[in-house]
């Protein structure tokens, strides 16, 4: 009766296109006022601010902020001007610089969209100038972006370890092997399709361009060696990691490339803040929602008819697959995160997988769901910086989605591509 | 209508740069923590306290002008059917905002004396954050519903 008063106010609240936390709290308040009238209405409001008040949490601002002065800041044109010396003369050789800084970008920030607006606009623009189809240069940054929740720093690993208690160190180091595998993926396919359509190469750079670039880029490339190793050696937090990432790249952007002025300053910080408000607004509203679903034991009964089922490991872990990448699909990967972990976590438990390998399989489905139709928001973002339509995008996309969906299958069912580094660096 | 605009797009300036501060401010502090610790050796719970605050502050005086997730399956500009559901959305928003409110209040007063261990300062300045942030919401809650209504909202 519960779970399914607020799962329908739910849906039909969010099919109403009220934002998605208004939706959490109407159907949370609607629920407890059929269900358990008894309970004071301040209840609500003491679980929405105890969601607010999550310290940890900060690192999400830390994040965006450091995402943002990254983008704004010049770090991003020097990491692309190196990739390209390294890669730009192989034959679609900028496809590969995307990928290439995709990888250095997803190191700083934690968030697609925010990889996605820091390379887009100067890799597509390159790419229609040297004459590669708007499609194909659109998809290859919107599958490249998706690697910013995946490799560390990660917004979305972040919110998965304060919902399910992993750890953000493992998580942060589980990401890395999955996060080079797609890169991999991404820039095999892509010379596969670069070699069937004749794309252009740029010419070799030579030697001492290539360590002009690396010594000017040398302080870009830095910024996500000190996240991980800070975070990963203990020196610091989740947080004080993303605090030393912003004021790191904050220093390099004004006192070594001097690209960032007071306006463009402020202006990051405006975006950062509003960026933050709306996950943890969200995240608040979830707390009210996730007290119920805990209140009524809902992930233990679902968890319950799986064990009496005698479901195969394979198969459940194939549906959840499924139904993560429909939500994935529909809805934001915070935002599905925060409805599906109390829900998911009790059958992954039951089913004995590592609470690290989970949480690295839900990032990858969520994830991919930005590059899916009907909502995923790259396909629109790149579409829009190339002047292309969404279904061109969506087309040229299908070879990167199916690389994408491969390699979430092969850490699914091979645990060890996740879990063999941060084992190894605990000494499991 | 024109007065309530721009009276929103002016506080909406205000509280932009409000929030720029306070987001400088809380990334000086954890910045500071971690200097406090390795470099002076020394605890700063008083800074986690109020970064704890700020943070609350924050994330409610942001969510102003922030563009909230939300399925977008109708569009509430097209036709009539559109921009009904859009102001019944609304509706729902600006009740859900009000229980939010009431239960709010409810926990100023049951708070009022808890306080801040390391700040001594009382834990409501929490709620109060929360009742401000739900206060400018009511109020973009109402322009969307007046822009809805008039046919000029300006979708997300």
């Amino acid at each position: 009766m519960t779970i399914s008063v607020l799962l329908l106010a739910f849906l039909a609240l969010a099919a109403l296109g009220i934002p998605l936390a208004f939706a959490m709290l109407g159907a949370s308040m609607l629920t407890l006022l059929v269900t358990r009238p008894e309970l004071p209405v301040a209840l609500s409001a003491q679980l929405f601010v105890s969601g607010l008040d999550t310290p940890s949490l900060l690192a999400v601002a830390l994040f965006f902020l450091a995402g943002e002065f990254m983008a704004a800041g010049g770090t991003v044109a020097r990491i692309l001007s190196f990739a390209r010396s390294l890669v730009g003369h192989m034959r679609g050789g900028l496809g590969q610089v995307g990928v290439v800084s995709s990888v250095v970008v997803s190191g700083v920030s934690g968030s697609s969209v925010a990889d996605a607006a820091a390379i887009g606009p100067v890799l597509i623009k390159s790419m229609r100038d040297e004459g590669y189809p708007a499609p194909l240069a659109a998809s290859i940054v919107a599958t490249g972006a998706t690697l910013g929740p995946i490799i560390p720093p990660s917004i979305l690993m972040i919110i998965y370890a304060i919902l399910s208690g992993a750890s953000v160190g493992a998580l942060f180091l589980a990401g890395i092997v999955p996060g080079l595998l797609i890169a991999a993926g991404l820039s095999i396919a892509f010379a596969f399709i670069a070699h069937r359509r004749q794309l252009p190469r740029s010419a070799r750079a030579t030697f001492e361009q290539i360590t002009r670039l690396a010594v000017h880029s040398l302080l870009a490339l830095l910024a996500p060696v000190i996240i991980i190793v800070g975070v990963r050696a203990g020196v610091f937090t989740a947080t004080e990691a993303g605090a030393v990432a912003t004021a790191y790249v904050l220093a390099i952007s004004t006192l070594f490339y001097r690209e960032l002025g007071l306006r463009g300053l402020l202006e990051c910080c405006v975006r950062a803040a509003r960026g933050t408000s709306v996950v943890m607004v969200l995240f608040g509203a979830s707390k009210v929602f996730a007290w119920i679903i805990a209140e009524e034991q809902i992930g233990l009964q679902i968890a319950t008819v799986i064990e009496q089922a005698n479901l195969n490991y394979w198969m459940v872990l194939l549906c959840i697959n499924l139904v993560l990448l429909v939500a994935g699909a529909f809805l934001d990967p915070i935002a599905a995160m925060i409805i599906f972990v109390p829900v998911l976590l009790p059958i992954a438990a039951t089913l004995g997988i590592d609470p690290v390998h989970f949480g690295i399989i839900l990032t990858l489905n969520l994830t991919i769901g930005l590059v899916t139709p009907p909502v995923g928001i790259l396909i629109f973002m790149t579409g829009m910086m190339a002047n292309t339509p969404a279904l061109n995008v969506i087309r040229a996309l299908l070879p990167f989605i199916g690389v994408l969906i491969a390699i979430l299958m092969l850490v699914t069912y091979v645990p060890s591509i996740s879990l063999a580094l941060p084992n190894w660096i605990r000494g499991v | 209508m024109y007065r309530l605009e721009r009276f929103r797009s002016s506080l909406s300036v205000l509280v932009d740069i409000v929030c720029g501060v306070l987001i400088v401010a809380i990334a000086c502090l954890v910045f500071f923590q971690v200097i406090a610790r390795y470099v002076l050796a020394y605890a700063t719970p008083w800074a986690e306290e109020l970064l704890r605050l700020l943070f609350v502050w924050l994330i409610m005086l942001a969510a102003f002008n922030g563009k909230h997730l939300c399925i977008d399956l109708i569009d509430h500009q097209k036709s009539w059917g559109g921009r009904i559901i859009g102001a019944a959305g609304d509706a729902i928003c600006f009740a859900v905002l009000l229980v939010l409110c009431c239960g709010v209040l409810d926990m100023i007063a049951l708070t009022a004396n808890d306080r801040y261990s390391s700040l001594n300062l009382s834990v409501q300045w929490a709620y109060y954050g929360v009742g401000v942030g739900i206060a400018l919401w009511l109020l973009r809650v109402i322009c969307d519903a007046a822009a809805t209504v008039s046919g000029g909202r300006e979708e997300d």
